[in-house]
């Protein structure tokens, strides 16, 4: 094997693969193996955490929301079927999620969609049907809850 | 032993590193379940309200302050020890109180504030561990608000603050009392 120049000293290339030498190149590989194994998965740990579970769990409450509304028309008998816009608080569609992290505190506004479809069941039962959707960093997500409301019988 | 002179900072280096994934693992879990459980006291103490307003007669309000009320939900309740009376109303409050706790930390300190749901006719009823002596909660009551809107609807407002993570959580819902005939406080 020929000699190796590499910085002003010359490397034997016999020497360098002998066993003592690949023993010592094991140990630098190892070591880059497992600090780029731990660069990716501490880079990924941020990126992990999950808001959209938080988010999933007011989309749920809005739907409660509309529904009670809906049960409330149904109980005077002013249920009709067809879709409907959101009936509860129009400030409950605007949501912060709050990130306290390393003293910056900071707000994100988070608008909430509510799509409501009622579909007539049979004669005085009704199905209605709640899509809450959101975005949160570009991602579209929804939760949609269904439920059947019995209307009063007025007569 | 010019290998090993190498070789020792190298495993050293090793070891730290492991370590320290170890140890970002662990802080993440501990952030994570944090979350999980503000999410989860949360909903505890609404699903309690919303199933006792569902069932209320009557609902008086005590204006504590501005950010937290305490609601009184009267209900019928089944009389099991006594046969002959078959007309039981029972009362359940929910109470935003402090147990002269405060926590602490570098930003300062705040009183930890907790829902207690207090039921009249046995003052031994269970209370749930989240909502009740919220024996494994980390979380504060910052905001507990009830309006009525028209048509019997119970608008409720809870803000809780978790304080392992110090994120807070709005959850705004509204709740349909069927059978509800008098409103107290509103």
């Amino acid at each position: 094997m020929a000699e190796f120049v590499s910085a002003g000293r010359t490397i034997d290339m016999k020497k360098f693969f002998n066993e003592r030498g690949l023993m010592l190149f094991n140990v630098i590989f190892l070591t880059l193996i497992t600090s780029f194994a731990g660069m990716i998965v501490l880079n990924g740990m941020k990126k992990n955490e999950n808001y959209n579970a938080e988010l999933k769990i007011i989309a749920l409450y809005l739907a409660e929301e509309q529904f009670a509304e809906l049960e409330s028309l149904a109980a005077e008998g002013n249920l009709t079927a067809g879709g409907k816009s959101f009936l509860g608080d129009t400030d409950d569609l605007k949501n912060y999620l709050y990130e306290n992290d390393k003293k910056i505190n900071s707000q994100i506004p988070i608008n909430f969609e509510v799509d409501t479809n009622v579909s007539s069941y049979s004669s005085r039962l009704y199905r209605a049907e709640v899509k809450v959707s959101w975005t949160f960093k570009g991602e579209k997500k929804f939760v949609e809850l269904k439920k059947n409301i019995l209307q009063k019988n007025v007569s | 032993m010019a290998e090993f002179v190498i070789a020792l900072p190298l495993l050293i280096l090793l070891i730290y590193t492991l370590v320290m994934i170890f140890l970002n693992v662990a802080k993440q879990t501990e952030k994570q379940s944090a979350d999980y459980l503000l999410e989860e006291e949360a909903n505890e103490i609404l699903e309690r309200i919303k199933n006792d307003a569902r069932a209320a007669t009557e609902v008086k309000l005590e204006h504590d302050g501005e950010e937290f009320q305490t609601v009184i939900f009267v209900f019928h309740a089944i009389a099991n020890t006594n046969p002959n009376i078959y007309d039981v109303h029972d009362t359940r409050n929910y109470i935003i109180y402090s147990k002269n706790q405060i926590h602490a930390d570098e930003d300062g300190q705040e009183p930890i504030y907790r829902v207690y749901a207090h039921r009249k006719k046995n003052p031994t009823f269970p209370t749930s561990p989240t909502s009740g002596d919220n024996s494994f909660g980390n979380t504060t009551v910052k905001k507990l608000k009830f309006t009525i809107r028209e048509k019997n609807i119970l608008h409720i407002s809870l803000t809780l603050k978790s304080l392992k993570t110090k994120r807070m959580l709005t959850i705004n819902t509204s709740v349909f009392m069927p059978d509800c005939k008098k409103f107290e406080g509103f």
